[in-house]
Protein backbone atom coordinates (compact mmCIF):
# COMPACT_ATOMS: atom_id res chain seq x y z
CA UNK A 1 0.00 0.00 0.00
CA UNK A 2 1.08 3.57 -0.61
CA UNK A 3 0.91 4.44 3.08
CA UNK A 4 3.30 1.61 3.88
CA UNK A 5 5.79 2.92 1.32
CA UNK A 6 5.53 6.42 2.71
CA UNK A 7 6.68 5.46 6.19
CA UNK A 8 9.15 3.06 7.75
CA UNK A 9 9.21 1.32 11.13
CA UNK A 10 10.55 4.37 13.01
CA UNK A 11 7.48 6.39 12.13
CA UNK A 12 9.56 8.39 9.68
CA UNK A 13 7.76 9.40 6.56
CA UNK A 14 8.87 10.47 3.13
CA UNK A 15 8.05 14.09 2.31
CA UNK A 16 8.78 16.37 -0.56
CA UNK A 17 9.36 20.08 -0.37
CA UNK A 18 8.51 21.75 -3.66
CA UNK A 19 9.28 25.44 -3.85
CA UNK A 20 9.38 28.49 -6.07
CA UNK A 21 12.03 31.10 -5.45
CA UNK A 22 11.40 34.71 -6.46
CA UNK A 23 12.78 35.55 -9.93
CA UNK A 24 14.39 38.75 -8.63
CA UNK A 25 17.30 36.54 -7.57
CA UNK A 26 20.11 36.10 -10.06
CA UNK A 27 21.48 32.74 -11.22
CA UNK A 28 24.61 33.39 -9.15
CA UNK A 29 22.53 33.75 -5.98
CA UNK A 30 20.82 30.38 -6.41
CA UNK A 31 23.58 28.18 -4.89
CA UNK A 32 23.45 30.37 -1.77
CA UNK A 33 19.66 29.93 -1.64
CA UNK A 34 20.04 26.16 -1.96
CA UNK A 35 22.45 26.26 0.95
CA UNK A 36 19.90 28.15 3.06
CA UNK A 37 17.27 25.50 2.25
CA UNK A 38 19.72 22.71 3.10
CA UNK A 39 20.46 24.41 6.41
CA UNK A 40 16.73 24.51 7.13
CA UNK A 41 16.51 20.77 6.46
CA UNK A 42 19.52 20.13 8.65
CA UNK A 43 17.94 22.18 11.43
CA UNK A 44 14.75 20.18 11.09
CA UNK A 45 16.82 16.99 11.49
CA UNK A 46 15.68 15.22 8.36
CA UNK A 47 17.49 12.96 5.94
CA UNK A 48 17.62 14.20 2.34
CA UNK A 49 16.87 11.44 -0.16
CA UNK A 50 17.00 13.28 -3.46
CA UNK A 51 16.80 16.82 -4.76
CA UNK A 52 16.86 18.97 -7.84
CA UNK A 53 18.43 22.39 -8.02
CA UNK A 54 16.16 25.36 -8.75
CA UNK A 55 15.65 26.17 -12.41
CA UNK A 56 14.00 29.23 -13.90
CA UNK A 57 10.62 28.33 -15.35
CA UNK A 58 7.73 30.25 -16.85
CA UNK A 59 4.73 30.02 -14.57
CA UNK A 60 1.38 29.06 -16.04
CA UNK A 61 -0.27 32.02 -14.32
CA UNK A 62 0.85 35.16 -12.55
CA UNK A 63 1.56 34.89 -8.85
CA UNK A 64 1.30 37.78 -6.44
CA UNK A 65 3.91 38.04 -3.72
CA UNK A 66 4.49 40.73 -1.13
CA UNK A 67 8.02 42.13 -1.28
CA UNK A 68 8.88 44.70 1.40
CA UNK A 69 5.29 45.76 1.91
CA UNK A 70 4.53 45.96 -1.81
CA UNK A 71 2.65 43.38 -3.81
CA UNK A 72 4.38 42.27 -6.97
CA UNK A 73 3.28 40.03 -9.80
CA UNK A 74 5.61 37.34 -11.08
CA UNK A 75 5.29 35.19 -14.17
CA UNK A 76 8.63 33.42 -13.76
CA UNK A 77 10.24 31.65 -10.82
CA UNK A 78 13.00 29.24 -9.86
CA UNK A 79 11.42 25.85 -9.29
CA UNK A 80 13.22 23.26 -7.15
CA UNK A 81 12.37 20.31 -4.94
CA UNK A 82 13.85 18.20 -2.15
CA UNK A 83 12.71 14.75 -1.09
CA UNK A 84 13.43 13.92 2.52
CA UNK A 85 12.66 11.44 5.28
CA UNK A 86 11.75 12.49 8.78
CA UNK A 87 9.24 12.62 11.58
CA UNK A 88 5.95 14.47 11.18
CA UNK A 89 7.09 17.01 13.79
CA UNK A 90 10.20 17.72 11.70
CA UNK A 91 8.04 18.41 8.66
CA UNK A 92 5.94 20.78 10.74
CA UNK A 93 9.06 22.55 11.97
CA UNK A 94 10.28 22.86 8.38
CA UNK A 95 6.95 24.36 7.36
CA UNK A 96 7.31 27.10 9.96
CA UNK A 97 10.87 27.77 8.77
CA UNK A 98 9.71 28.00 5.17
CA UNK A 99 6.84 30.31 6.14
CA UNK A 100 9.35 32.75 7.56
CA UNK A 101 11.67 32.59 4.55
CA UNK A 102 11.00 35.61 2.33
CA UNK A 103 12.64 34.34 -0.87
CA UNK A 104 10.02 31.66 -1.31
CA UNK A 105 7.36 32.77 -3.75
CA UNK A 106 5.45 29.62 -2.87
CA UNK A 107 6.20 26.22 -1.35
CA UNK A 108 4.45 23.04 -0.34
CA UNK A 109 5.35 20.01 1.74
CA UNK A 110 3.63 16.82 0.63
CA UNK A 111 3.80 13.16 1.52
CA UNK A 112 5.33 11.08 -1.23
CA UNK A 113 7.02 7.75 -1.97
CA UNK A 114 10.70 6.93 -1.81
CA UNK A 115 11.10 4.89 -4.94
CA UNK A 116 11.57 7.10 -7.95
CA UNK A 117 11.19 4.14 -10.29
CA UNK A 118 7.53 3.85 -9.35
CA UNK A 119 6.70 7.06 -11.10
CA UNK A 120 6.71 7.31 -14.84
CA UNK A 121 9.76 8.79 -16.60
CA UNK A 122 9.65 12.53 -16.33
CA UNK A 123 10.31 15.12 -18.96
CA UNK A 124 12.20 18.06 -17.54
CA UNK A 125 10.24 21.28 -17.26
CA UNK A 126 12.88 23.42 -18.87
CA UNK A 127 15.26 21.16 -20.67
CA UNK A 128 14.24 19.24 -23.72
CA UNK A 129 15.80 15.84 -23.99
CA UNK A 130 17.59 15.62 -27.31
CA UNK A 131 16.95 12.21 -28.70
CA UNK A 132 18.90 10.86 -31.60
CA UNK A 133 16.81 10.10 -34.69
CA UNK A 134 15.53 6.58 -34.84
CA UNK A 135 17.85 4.36 -36.86
CA UNK A 136 16.51 3.73 -40.32
CA UNK A 137 15.63 0.18 -41.03
CA UNK A 138 16.98 -0.87 -44.34
CA UNK A 139 14.27 -2.77 -46.20
CA UNK A 140 16.73 -4.81 -48.21
CA UNK A 141 18.63 -5.79 -45.07
CA UNK A 142 15.54 -7.04 -43.25
CA UNK A 143 14.30 -8.97 -46.24
CA UNK A 144 17.70 -10.58 -46.48
CA UNK A 145 17.50 -11.70 -42.87
CA UNK A 146 14.11 -13.27 -43.31
CA UNK A 147 15.33 -15.18 -46.32
CA UNK A 148 18.07 -16.73 -44.25
CA UNK A 149 15.66 -18.48 -41.90
CA UNK A 150 14.24 -21.69 -43.33
CA UNK A 151 10.48 -22.00 -43.08
CA UNK A 152 9.34 -25.05 -41.23
CA UNK A 153 6.04 -26.05 -42.82
CA UNK A 154 4.90 -28.22 -39.95
CA UNK A 155 5.45 -25.39 -37.49
CA UNK A 156 3.70 -22.93 -39.75
CA UNK A 157 0.65 -25.15 -39.99
CA UNK A 158 0.58 -25.58 -36.25
CA UNK A 159 0.56 -21.82 -35.63
CA UNK A 160 -2.09 -21.29 -38.30
CA UNK A 161 -4.30 -23.88 -36.64
CA UNK A 162 -3.89 -22.26 -33.25
CA UNK A 163 -4.86 -18.92 -34.79
CA UNK A 164 -7.98 -20.36 -36.42
CA UNK A 165 -9.10 -22.03 -33.21
CA UNK B 1 -15.97 -9.44 -20.99
CA UNK B 2 -12.52 -7.90 -20.76
CA UNK B 3 -11.87 -5.38 -18.01
CA UNK B 4 -11.25 -1.78 -19.13
CA UNK B 5 -7.58 -0.87 -18.65
CA UNK B 6 -6.58 2.61 -17.55
CA UNK B 7 -3.40 4.40 -18.64
CA UNK B 8 -1.85 3.99 -15.20
CA UNK B 9 -2.45 0.25 -14.96
CA UNK B 10 -1.27 -0.28 -18.54
CA UNK B 11 2.00 1.52 -17.86
CA UNK B 12 2.35 0.16 -14.30
CA UNK B 13 2.31 3.65 -12.74
CA UNK B 14 1.77 3.33 -8.99
CA UNK B 15 2.67 6.86 -7.95
CA UNK B 16 1.67 9.95 -9.91
CA UNK B 17 4.27 12.69 -9.70
CA UNK B 18 3.03 16.28 -9.76
CA UNK B 19 6.23 17.31 -11.59
CA UNK B 20 5.46 15.01 -14.50
CA UNK B 21 3.45 17.63 -16.35
CA UNK B 22 3.64 15.88 -19.72
CA UNK B 23 1.79 12.93 -18.20
CA UNK B 24 -0.73 15.12 -16.38
CA UNK B 25 -1.46 17.17 -19.49
CA UNK B 26 -2.82 14.01 -21.13
CA UNK B 27 -5.71 14.12 -18.70
CA UNK B 28 -6.63 17.79 -19.08
CA UNK B 29 -9.03 19.24 -21.61
CA UNK B 30 -8.11 22.36 -23.65
CA UNK B 31 -9.55 24.54 -20.86
CA UNK B 32 -7.18 22.98 -18.34
CA UNK B 33 -9.88 21.01 -16.55
CA UNK B 34 -9.34 17.44 -15.37
CA UNK B 35 -11.10 14.86 -17.53
CA UNK B 36 -13.85 12.85 -15.88
CA UNK B 37 -13.19 9.30 -14.74
CA UNK B 38 -15.57 8.10 -17.44
CA UNK B 39 -13.22 9.64 -20.04
CA UNK B 40 -9.95 8.57 -18.46
CA UNK B 41 -11.22 5.04 -17.69
CA UNK B 42 -9.47 5.09 -14.33
CA UNK B 43 -10.47 3.49 -11.09
CA UNK B 44 -11.66 5.85 -8.35
CA UNK B 45 -8.32 5.44 -6.58
CA UNK B 46 -6.25 6.29 -9.64
CA UNK B 47 -8.53 9.19 -10.53
CA UNK B 48 -7.98 10.62 -7.04
CA UNK B 49 -4.21 10.26 -7.45
CA UNK B 50 -4.42 12.05 -10.77
CA UNK B 51 -6.54 14.92 -9.49
CA UNK B 52 -4.30 15.39 -6.43
CA UNK B 53 -1.18 15.53 -8.63
CA UNK B 54 -2.84 18.03 -10.99
CA UNK B 55 -3.82 20.22 -8.03
CA UNK B 56 -0.28 20.19 -6.64
CA UNK B 57 1.08 21.12 -10.08
CA UNK B 58 -1.46 23.93 -10.38
CA UNK B 59 -0.50 25.32 -6.99
CA UNK B 60 3.15 25.57 -8.01
CA UNK B 61 2.30 27.15 -11.35
CA UNK B 62 3.36 24.13 -13.41
CA UNK B 63 -0.15 23.72 -14.80
CA UNK B 64 -2.82 26.35 -15.34
CA UNK B 65 -6.04 26.59 -13.35
CA UNK B 66 -7.80 27.82 -16.48
CA UNK B 67 -6.61 28.22 -20.03
CA UNK B 68 -8.11 29.70 -23.23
Amino acid sequence: MATEQMSDTNGKKIYELGYLLVPTLTEEQIPAEVKVIKDMLKKADVEVISEDSPKLISLMYQMVHGVSGQKKKFDKAYFGWVKFQGQAAAAEFLKRECDAYEHFLRFMIIKTVKDEAQSSPRVSLKTVVATSPAPRIDATETSHETEKQPINEAELEKTLESLVV
Amino acid sequence: MSKKQSYFSQNNIKHVDYKDIELLKKFLNPHGRILAASRTGMSAKDQRKLSTAVKYARFLGLLPYVSR
